[in-house]
Protein backbone atom coordinates (compact mmCIF):
# COMPACT_ATOMS: atom_id res chain seq x y z
CA UNK A 1 0.00 0.00 0.00
CA UNK A 2 1.24 3.49 -0.78
CA UNK A 3 1.29 5.81 2.17
CA UNK A 4 1.09 9.57 1.73
CA UNK A 5 2.41 9.98 5.23
CA UNK A 6 4.13 7.59 7.55
CA UNK A 7 5.27 8.11 11.14
CA UNK A 8 7.01 5.19 12.82
CA UNK A 9 7.70 5.03 16.55
CA UNK A 10 7.88 8.76 17.03
CA UNK A 11 9.22 9.82 20.40
CA UNK A 12 9.57 13.35 21.73
CA UNK A 13 10.34 14.12 25.36
CA UNK A 14 9.60 17.39 27.06
CA UNK A 15 9.88 18.14 30.74
CA UNK A 16 6.25 17.31 31.54
CA UNK A 17 5.11 15.46 28.45
CA UNK A 18 6.31 12.63 26.28
CA UNK A 19 5.07 11.60 22.88
CA UNK A 20 5.57 7.91 23.31
CA UNK A 21 6.24 5.65 20.31
CA UNK A 22 3.47 6.92 18.10
CA UNK A 23 2.97 5.17 14.79
CA UNK A 24 0.60 6.59 12.23
CA UNK A 25 0.13 5.82 8.56
CA UNK A 26 -2.13 7.66 6.15
CA UNK A 27 -2.71 5.75 2.93
CA UNK A 28 -3.29 7.66 -0.26
CA UNK A 29 -6.99 8.10 -0.88
CA UNK A 30 -7.69 8.42 2.87
CA UNK A 31 -8.68 11.13 5.31
CA UNK A 32 -7.11 10.42 8.71
CA UNK A 33 -8.71 12.20 11.64
CA UNK A 34 -6.46 12.94 14.59
CA UNK A 35 -8.34 13.52 17.84
CA UNK A 36 -7.42 13.93 21.46
CA UNK A 37 -7.95 16.25 24.37
CA UNK A 38 -5.91 19.45 24.81
CA UNK A 39 -2.29 18.52 25.41
CA UNK A 40 -2.68 15.00 24.01
CA UNK A 41 0.15 15.53 21.53
CA UNK A 42 -1.68 16.19 18.25
CA UNK A 43 0.14 19.42 17.46
CA UNK A 44 3.43 17.98 18.72
CA UNK A 45 3.04 15.11 16.27
CA UNK A 46 2.35 17.49 13.40
CA UNK A 47 5.32 19.65 14.41
CA UNK A 48 7.58 16.61 14.34
CA UNK A 49 6.22 15.55 10.97
CA UNK A 50 6.85 18.97 9.43
CA UNK A 51 10.27 19.37 11.04
CA UNK A 52 9.44 22.22 13.41
CA UNK A 53 10.71 20.11 16.29
CA UNK A 54 13.44 17.46 16.39
CA UNK A 55 12.26 13.97 17.40
CA UNK A 56 14.15 11.98 19.99
CA UNK A 57 13.38 8.89 17.94
CA UNK A 58 11.27 7.78 15.01
CA UNK A 59 11.10 7.89 11.27
CA UNK A 60 9.01 10.22 9.19
CA UNK A 61 8.11 10.16 5.55
CA UNK A 62 5.99 12.47 3.42
CA UNK A 63 4.93 11.32 -0.02
CA UNK A 64 7.65 8.63 0.02
CA UNK A 65 10.36 11.18 0.89
CA UNK A 66 12.64 10.61 3.87
CA UNK A 67 15.55 12.57 5.20
CA UNK A 68 15.79 16.31 5.72
CA UNK A 69 16.57 17.38 2.15
CA UNK A 70 13.97 15.11 0.53
CA UNK A 71 11.30 16.08 3.07
CA UNK A 72 11.97 19.75 2.40
CA UNK A 73 11.53 19.22 -1.35
CA UNK A 74 8.40 17.08 -0.81
CA UNK A 75 6.70 20.01 0.90
CA UNK A 76 6.13 21.49 -2.55
CA UNK A 77 3.35 18.92 -2.79
CA UNK A 78 2.05 19.28 0.77
CA UNK A 79 -0.55 21.85 1.73
CA UNK A 80 -0.50 22.89 5.37
CA UNK A 81 -2.98 24.83 7.46
CA UNK A 82 -1.70 25.59 10.93
CA UNK A 83 -3.54 26.77 14.00
CA UNK A 84 -0.92 29.52 14.31
CA UNK A 85 1.60 30.61 11.76
CA UNK A 86 1.19 32.41 8.44
CA UNK A 87 2.36 35.51 6.62
CA UNK A 88 2.75 38.80 8.54
CA UNK A 89 -0.43 40.64 9.40
CA UNK A 90 0.16 43.63 7.14
CA UNK A 91 0.29 41.40 4.05
CA UNK A 92 -2.64 41.23 1.67
CA UNK A 93 -3.87 38.11 -0.10
CA UNK A 94 -2.36 39.50 -3.30
CA UNK A 95 1.06 39.76 -1.66
CA UNK A 96 0.69 36.27 -0.23
CA UNK A 97 -0.01 35.02 -3.76
CA UNK A 98 3.06 36.77 -5.17
CA UNK A 99 5.29 35.17 -2.56
CA UNK A 100 3.72 31.74 -3.02
CA UNK A 101 4.19 31.94 -6.79
CA UNK A 102 7.92 32.21 -6.16
CA UNK A 103 7.96 29.61 -3.36
CA UNK A 104 5.90 26.78 -4.84
CA UNK A 105 6.90 25.30 -8.20
CA UNK A 106 3.32 24.14 -8.81
CA UNK A 107 1.62 27.38 -7.83
CA UNK A 108 -1.63 28.00 -9.68
CA UNK A 109 -2.55 31.67 -9.48
CA UNK A 110 -5.85 31.18 -11.27
CA UNK A 111 -6.92 28.50 -8.83
CA UNK A 112 -5.97 30.82 -5.95
CA UNK A 113 -8.09 33.56 -7.48
CA UNK A 114 -11.03 31.16 -7.75
CA UNK A 115 -10.65 30.17 -4.10
CA UNK A 116 -10.59 33.83 -3.07
CA UNK A 117 -13.84 34.36 -4.95
CA UNK A 118 -15.44 31.23 -3.56
CA UNK A 119 -14.46 32.17 0.02
CA UNK A 120 -15.39 35.84 -0.53
CA UNK A 121 -11.92 36.98 0.49
CA UNK A 122 -10.66 40.42 -0.56
CA UNK A 123 -7.36 40.38 -2.42
CA UNK A 124 -6.19 43.82 -1.26
CA UNK A 125 -7.23 43.87 2.38
CA UNK A 126 -4.58 43.39 5.06
CA UNK A 127 -4.63 40.14 6.99
CA UNK A 128 -5.00 42.02 10.28
CA UNK A 129 -8.40 43.24 9.12
CA UNK A 130 -9.65 39.70 8.49
CA UNK A 131 -11.47 37.62 11.07
CA UNK A 132 -9.94 34.36 12.30
CA UNK A 133 -12.28 32.41 10.07
CA UNK A 134 -11.29 34.45 7.03
CA UNK A 135 -7.61 33.93 7.78
CA UNK A 136 -8.22 30.19 8.00
CA UNK A 137 -9.97 30.30 4.63
CA UNK A 138 -7.00 32.17 3.16
CA UNK A 139 -4.62 29.52 4.54
CA UNK A 140 -6.82 26.87 2.96
CA UNK A 141 -6.83 28.72 -0.34
CA UNK A 142 -3.01 28.71 -0.30
CA UNK A 143 -2.91 25.02 0.64
CA UNK A 144 -5.22 24.11 -2.23
CA UNK A 145 -3.49 26.22 -4.89
CA UNK A 146 -0.15 24.52 -5.49
CA UNK A 147 -1.04 21.00 -6.57
CA UNK A 148 -0.72 19.46 -3.12
CA UNK A 149 -1.13 15.70 -2.92
CA UNK A 150 -1.32 15.76 0.86
CA UNK A 151 -3.08 18.22 3.17
CA UNK A 152 -1.96 18.52 6.79
CA UNK A 153 -4.59 20.44 8.71
CA UNK A 154 -4.27 21.54 12.31
CA UNK A 155 -7.64 22.91 13.47
CA UNK A 156 -8.46 23.98 9.92
CA UNK A 157 -12.20 24.30 10.57
CA UNK A 158 -11.98 25.99 13.97
CA UNK A 159 -13.29 29.53 13.87
CA UNK A 160 -15.48 28.83 10.84
CA UNK A 161 -19.21 29.25 11.04
CA UNK A 162 -21.30 26.10 10.43
CA UNK A 163 -22.21 27.10 6.88
CA UNK A 164 -18.62 27.66 5.83
CA UNK A 165 -17.48 24.59 7.74
CA UNK A 166 -19.90 22.46 5.80
CA UNK A 167 -18.65 24.00 2.58
CA UNK A 168 -15.03 23.35 3.55
CA UNK A 169 -15.80 19.72 4.36
CA UNK A 170 -17.39 19.39 0.91
CA UNK A 171 -14.17 20.82 -0.54
CA UNK A 172 -12.17 18.16 1.31
CA UNK A 173 -14.40 15.46 -0.13
CA UNK A 174 -13.99 16.91 -3.62
CA UNK A 175 -10.24 17.01 -3.03
CA UNK A 176 -10.33 13.32 -2.23
CA UNK A 177 -11.92 12.47 -5.55
CA UNK A 178 -8.33 12.11 -6.71
CA UNK A 179 -7.27 8.88 -5.06
CA UNK A 180 -3.64 9.95 -4.98
CA UNK A 181 -4.58 12.59 -2.41
CA UNK A 182 -4.67 12.23 1.35
CA UNK A 183 -5.52 14.40 4.33
CA UNK A 184 -4.30 14.40 7.93
CA UNK A 185 -6.94 16.36 9.83
CA UNK A 186 -6.36 17.26 13.46
CA UNK A 187 -9.37 18.84 15.10
CA UNK A 188 -11.48 19.14 18.22
CA UNK A 189 -14.64 19.24 16.14
CA UNK A 190 -15.31 15.52 16.00
CA UNK A 191 -18.56 15.99 14.10
CA UNK A 192 -16.44 17.16 11.15
CA UNK A 193 -14.44 13.95 11.32
CA UNK A 194 -17.60 11.90 11.65
CA UNK A 195 -18.67 13.40 8.39
CA UNK A 196 -15.50 13.12 6.28
CA UNK A 197 -12.83 10.97 7.93
CA UNK A 198 -12.04 7.42 6.88
CA UNK A 199 -9.71 6.55 9.73
CA UNK A 200 -9.41 7.87 13.26
CA UNK A 201 -6.34 8.03 15.47
CA UNK A 202 -7.03 8.96 19.08
CA UNK A 203 -4.12 10.32 21.09
CA UNK A 204 -4.17 10.57 24.85
CA UNK A 205 -1.20 11.85 26.86
CA UNK A 206 1.20 11.21 24.04
CA UNK A 207 0.07 7.68 23.27
CA UNK A 208 -2.17 6.16 20.64
CA UNK A 209 -5.14 4.65 22.45
CA UNK A 210 -7.31 3.92 19.45
CA UNK A 211 -6.64 3.57 15.76
CA UNK A 212 -9.53 2.32 13.71
CA UNK A 213 -11.75 3.07 10.77
CA UNK A 214 -14.35 5.70 11.57
CA UNK A 215 -17.20 3.56 10.27
CA UNK A 216 -16.13 0.69 12.48
CA UNK A 217 -15.95 2.94 15.56
CA UNK A 218 -19.36 4.43 14.93
CA UNK A 219 -20.98 1.11 14.11
CA UNK A 220 -19.50 -0.88 16.99
CA UNK A 221 -19.27 1.39 20.01
CA UNK A 222 -22.33 2.22 22.06
CA UNK A 223 -23.20 4.12 25.23
CA UNK A 224 -25.01 1.89 27.68
CA UNK A 225 -27.22 3.48 30.29
CA UNK A 226 -27.62 1.17 33.22
CA UNK A 227 -27.87 0.82 36.96
CA UNK A 228 -24.81 0.49 39.16
CA UNK A 229 -25.59 -3.20 39.65
CA UNK A 230 -25.77 -3.84 35.93
CA UNK A 231 -22.55 -1.89 35.46
CA UNK A 232 -20.79 -3.98 38.08
CA UNK A 233 -21.73 -7.09 36.12
CA UNK A 234 -19.98 -5.85 32.96
CA UNK A 235 -16.63 -7.39 32.10
CA UNK A 236 -13.57 -5.19 31.61
CA UNK A 237 -13.16 -6.43 28.05
CA UNK A 238 -16.64 -5.22 27.14
CA UNK A 239 -16.24 -1.72 28.49
CA UNK A 240 -13.81 0.94 27.28
CA UNK A 241 -14.80 3.44 29.95
CA UNK A 242 -17.63 4.60 32.13
CA UNK A 243 -18.93 7.42 34.25
CA UNK A 244 -21.17 7.23 37.23
CA UNK A 245 -23.96 9.64 37.90
CA UNK A 246 -26.32 10.19 40.81
CA UNK A 247 -28.93 7.81 39.42
CA UNK A 248 -26.96 5.30 37.40
CA UNK A 249 -24.04 4.72 35.09
CA UNK A 250 -23.09 5.28 31.50
CA UNK A 251 -20.60 2.91 29.96
CA UNK A 252 -18.95 2.79 26.56
CA UNK A 253 -19.27 -0.76 25.27
CA UNK A 254 -16.95 -1.86 22.53
CA UNK A 255 -19.53 -3.96 20.65
CA UNK A 256 -23.09 -2.76 21.12
CA UNK A 257 -24.59 -5.28 18.69
CA UNK A 258 -23.12 -8.15 20.63
CA UNK A 259 -24.26 -6.65 23.94
CA UNK A 260 -27.80 -6.14 22.62
CA UNK A 261 -28.00 -9.76 21.50
CA UNK A 262 -27.22 -10.83 25.04
CA UNK A 263 -29.28 -8.10 26.74
CA UNK A 264 -32.19 -7.23 24.44
CA UNK A 265 -33.75 -4.88 27.03
CA UNK A 266 -30.63 -2.78 27.43
CA UNK A 267 -30.76 0.94 26.68
CA UNK A 268 -27.78 1.54 24.43
CA UNK A 269 -27.24 4.40 22.02
CA UNK A 270 -24.74 4.61 19.17
CA UNK A 271 -21.62 6.35 20.42
CA UNK A 272 -20.32 9.50 18.83
CA UNK A 273 -16.61 10.18 18.48
CA UNK A 274 -16.94 12.57 21.42
CA UNK A 275 -18.39 9.74 23.50
CA UNK A 276 -15.54 7.44 22.50
CA UNK A 277 -13.00 10.09 23.47
CA UNK A 278 -14.63 10.99 26.77
CA UNK A 279 -15.32 7.48 27.98
CA UNK A 280 -11.98 6.09 26.86
CA UNK A 281 -10.17 8.79 28.82
CA UNK A 282 -12.37 8.06 31.85
CA UNK A 283 -11.55 4.38 31.52
CA UNK A 284 -7.82 5.08 31.40
CA UNK A 285 -8.05 7.36 34.42
CA UNK A 286 -10.05 4.76 36.34
CA UNK A 287 -7.54 1.99 35.59
CA UNK A 288 -4.65 4.25 36.55
CA UNK A 289 -6.34 5.05 39.87
CA UNK A 290 -6.90 1.38 40.77
CA UNK B 1 15.02 31.99 -2.16
CA UNK B 2 13.30 34.48 -4.46
CA UNK B 3 9.99 34.01 -2.62
CA UNK B 4 11.66 34.64 0.74
CA UNK B 5 13.38 37.79 -0.56
CA UNK B 6 10.04 38.97 -1.89
CA UNK B 7 8.40 38.34 1.46
CA UNK B 8 11.12 40.35 3.29
CA UNK B 9 10.83 43.12 0.71
CA UNK B 10 7.08 43.37 1.43
CA UNK B 11 7.86 43.50 5.17
CA UNK B 12 10.41 46.26 4.54
CA UNK B 13 7.98 48.25 2.46
CA UNK B 14 5.77 48.95 5.45
CA UNK B 15 8.66 50.94 6.96
CA UNK B 16 9.41 52.84 3.74
CA UNK B 17 7.23 55.96 4.26
CA UNK B 18 8.83 56.64 7.62
CA UNK B 19 12.27 55.82 6.27
CA UNK B 20 11.93 58.15 3.30
CA UNK B 21 10.76 60.94 5.58
CA UNK B 22 13.66 60.50 8.00
CA UNK B 23 16.18 60.30 5.15
CA UNK B 24 14.75 63.44 3.59
CA UNK B 25 15.10 65.36 6.87
CA UNK B 26 18.65 64.11 7.38
CA UNK B 27 19.56 64.89 3.76
CA UNK B 28 18.33 68.46 4.16
CA UNK B 29 20.30 68.88 7.40
CA UNK B 30 23.35 67.32 5.78
CA UNK B 31 23.29 69.64 2.78
CA UNK B 32 22.76 72.63 5.02
CA UNK B 33 25.73 71.62 7.12
CA UNK B 34 28.10 71.16 4.21
CA UNK B 35 27.57 67.49 3.57
CA UNK B 36 29.55 64.34 4.34
CA UNK B 37 27.44 62.52 6.86
CA UNK B 38 24.64 61.31 4.60
CA UNK B 39 26.06 57.87 4.04
CA UNK B 40 26.73 57.42 7.73
CA UNK B 41 23.17 58.44 8.48
CA UNK B 42 21.82 56.09 5.81
CA UNK B 43 23.84 53.21 7.10
CA UNK B 44 22.87 53.91 10.67
CA UNK B 45 19.21 53.77 9.72
CA UNK B 46 19.53 50.81 7.39
CA UNK B 47 21.61 48.87 9.90
CA UNK B 48 18.50 48.55 12.01
CA UNK B 49 16.30 47.34 9.14
CA UNK B 50 17.39 43.67 8.97
CA UNK B 51 16.55 43.33 12.67
CA UNK B 52 13.20 45.05 12.09
CA UNK B 53 12.40 42.62 9.29
CA UNK B 54 13.37 39.64 11.45
CA UNK B 55 11.35 40.93 14.39
CA UNK B 56 8.26 41.10 12.15
CA UNK B 57 8.44 37.30 11.85
CA UNK B 58 7.68 36.65 15.49
CA UNK B 59 4.05 37.87 15.94
CA UNK B 60 2.84 35.85 12.95
CA UNK B 61 4.96 32.80 13.85
CA UNK B 62 6.50 32.96 10.40
CA UNK B 63 9.31 30.51 11.24
CA UNK B 64 6.80 27.74 11.95
CA UNK B 65 4.91 28.43 8.73
CA UNK B 66 8.13 28.72 6.72
CA UNK B 67 9.03 25.22 7.88
CA UNK B 68 6.00 24.01 5.88
CA UNK B 69 7.38 25.55 2.68
CA UNK B 70 9.64 23.71 0.22
CA UNK B 71 12.61 25.75 1.41
CA UNK B 72 15.19 24.27 3.75
CA UNK B 73 16.33 25.92 6.97
CA UNK B 74 19.76 26.45 5.45
CA UNK B 75 18.32 28.37 2.52
CA UNK B 76 16.20 30.48 4.86
CA UNK B 77 19.34 31.52 6.75
CA UNK B 78 21.17 32.23 3.48
CA UNK B 79 18.30 34.42 2.43
CA UNK B 80 18.52 36.47 5.63
CA UNK B 81 22.22 37.06 5.06
CA UNK B 82 21.67 37.87 1.40
CA UNK B 83 18.85 40.30 2.24
CA UNK B 84 20.99 41.97 4.91
CA UNK B 85 23.92 42.33 2.50
CA UNK B 86 21.62 43.80 -0.15
CA UNK B 87 20.20 46.29 2.37
CA UNK B 88 23.66 47.41 3.46
CA UNK B 89 24.85 47.75 -0.12
CA UNK B 90 21.73 49.72 -1.00
CA UNK B 91 22.31 51.99 2.00
CA UNK B 92 25.87 52.68 0.83
CA UNK B 93 24.73 53.50 -2.70
CA UNK B 94 21.90 55.67 -1.41
CA UNK B 95 24.23 57.52 0.93
CA UNK B 96 26.72 58.14 -1.88
CA UNK B 97 23.99 59.28 -4.25
CA UNK B 98 22.61 61.70 -1.66
CA UNK B 99 26.11 63.09 -0.99
CA UNK B 100 26.69 64.08 -4.63
CA UNK B 101 25.08 67.54 -4.27
CA UNK B 102 27.44 68.43 -1.41
CA UNK B 103 30.42 67.13 -3.39
CA UNK B 104 29.43 69.32 -6.30
CA UNK B 105 29.68 72.23 -3.89
CA UNK B 106 33.23 71.34 -2.96
CA UNK B 107 32.93 68.83 -0.11
CA UNK B 108 35.91 66.40 0.03
CA UNK B 109 34.48 63.44 -1.92
CA UNK B 110 37.50 61.12 -1.71
CA UNK B 111 37.66 61.45 2.06
CA UNK B 112 33.94 60.85 2.30
CA UNK B 113 34.08 57.82 0.01
CA UNK B 114 36.86 56.29 2.12
CA UNK B 115 34.77 56.86 5.25
CA UNK B 116 31.66 55.38 3.64
CA UNK B 117 33.62 52.32 2.55
CA UNK B 118 34.90 51.76 6.08
CA UNK B 119 31.47 52.30 7.57
CA UNK B 120 29.97 49.81 5.15
CA UNK B 121 32.36 47.09 6.24
CA UNK B 122 31.92 48.03 9.88
CA UNK B 123 28.19 47.41 9.40
CA UNK B 124 28.96 44.09 7.74
CA UNK B 125 31.07 43.12 10.76
CA UNK B 126 28.34 44.31 13.08
CA UNK B 127 25.77 42.06 11.42
CA UNK B 128 28.24 39.18 11.30
CA UNK B 129 28.29 39.42 15.10
CA UNK B 130 24.60 40.08 15.53
CA UNK B 131 22.85 37.56 13.28
CA UNK B 132 24.06 34.36 15.00
CA UNK B 133 22.87 35.87 18.27
CA UNK B 134 19.48 36.54 16.68
CA UNK B 135 19.20 32.92 15.58
CA UNK B 136 20.27 31.68 18.97
CA UNK B 137 18.39 34.05 21.27
CA UNK B 138 15.74 35.81 19.21
CA UNK B 139 15.76 39.45 18.15
CA UNK B 140 15.10 41.12 21.50
CA UNK B 141 17.61 39.12 23.52
CA UNK B 142 20.21 39.41 20.77
CA UNK B 143 20.07 43.21 21.01
CA UNK B 144 20.83 43.02 24.72
CA UNK B 145 23.45 40.30 24.26
CA UNK B 146 25.31 42.41 21.73
CA UNK B 147 25.76 45.33 24.12
CA UNK B 148 28.57 43.68 26.13
CA UNK B 149 30.28 42.69 22.88
CA UNK B 150 30.19 46.27 21.61
CA UNK B 151 31.34 47.47 25.00
CA UNK B 152 34.32 45.10 24.82
CA UNK B 153 35.23 46.44 21.38
CA UNK B 154 35.08 50.02 22.62
CA UNK B 155 37.15 49.17 25.71
CA UNK B 156 39.72 47.39 23.53
CA UNK B 157 39.93 50.37 21.17
CA UNK B 158 40.30 52.86 24.01
CA UNK B 159 42.91 50.67 25.71
CA UNK B 160 44.85 50.35 22.47
CA UNK B 161 44.66 54.09 21.96
CA UNK B 162 45.91 54.76 25.48
CA UNK B 163 48.75 52.32 24.87
CA UNK B 164 49.91 54.45 21.95
CA UNK B 165 48.40 52.56 19.01
CA UNK B 166 47.42 55.02 16.32
CA UNK B 167 44.31 54.28 14.32
CA UNK B 168 44.95 57.03 11.78
CA UNK B 169 47.26 55.07 9.55
CA UNK B 170 45.14 51.96 9.87
CA UNK B 171 41.98 53.84 9.09
CA UNK B 172 43.34 55.66 6.08
CA UNK B 173 45.43 52.91 4.51
CA UNK B 174 45.21 49.23 5.35
CA UNK B 175 41.53 49.27 6.24
CA UNK B 176 40.67 49.80 2.60
CA UNK B 177 41.60 46.22 1.90
CA UNK B 178 41.80 44.59 5.36
CA UNK B 179 38.23 45.46 6.28
CA UNK B 180 36.70 43.93 3.12
CA UNK B 181 38.72 40.74 3.54
CA UNK B 182 37.91 40.45 7.22
CA UNK B 183 34.32 41.45 6.59
CA UNK B 184 33.73 38.82 3.90
CA UNK B 185 35.44 36.09 5.91
CA UNK B 186 33.55 36.91 9.09
CA UNK B 187 30.23 37.30 7.28
CA UNK B 188 30.66 33.89 5.62
CA UNK B 189 31.67 32.32 8.94
CA UNK B 190 28.74 33.99 10.65
CA UNK B 191 26.39 32.54 8.03
CA UNK B 192 27.77 29.04 8.57
CA UNK B 193 27.37 29.42 12.33
CA UNK B 194 23.80 30.70 11.98
CA UNK B 195 22.91 27.79 9.73
CA UNK B 196 24.14 25.36 12.33
CA UNK B 197 22.27 27.13 15.13
CA UNK B 198 19.05 27.29 13.14
CA UNK B 199 19.33 23.67 12.01
CA UNK B 200 18.91 22.53 15.59
CA UNK B 201 16.33 25.07 16.70
CA UNK B 202 12.78 24.15 17.66
CA UNK B 203 10.37 26.46 15.87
Amino acid sequence: MQYALEIRDAVKRYERFTLDHVTLRVPRGTIMGLIGENGAGKTTLIRLLLGMARPDAGEFSLLDAQGEAALSAAKARVGVVLDEGFFPEHFTAAQVARCCRALYPGWDGEAFGRWLTRFSLPARQKLRALSRGMKTKLSLAVALSHGAELLVLDEATSGLDPVVRAEVLDIFQDYMQDERHAILFSTHITTDLARVADEITFLHRGQVVLQQSKDEILSRYGVLKCSREAFAALSREEVAGAREGAFGCEALVRDRASYLRRHPDAVIDPATLDDVMLFTIKGIQRRAAQ
Amino acid sequence: MKGLLLKDWFVLRQYSPMLVLVLAVYAALDWAGGGGMMAALCMGLCAALPLSVLSANRPCRWDAFAQCLPVSRGVRVLETYAFTALLLAASLLAGVALSVPSWMQGAPWSQHLRLYWQLFWAMVLFHALLLPLVYKLGVDKARYALLPVLLLIVVAAVTAGNAGFSFDGFVSGASLWILPLAGCALYAGSCALSREIYRRKEL
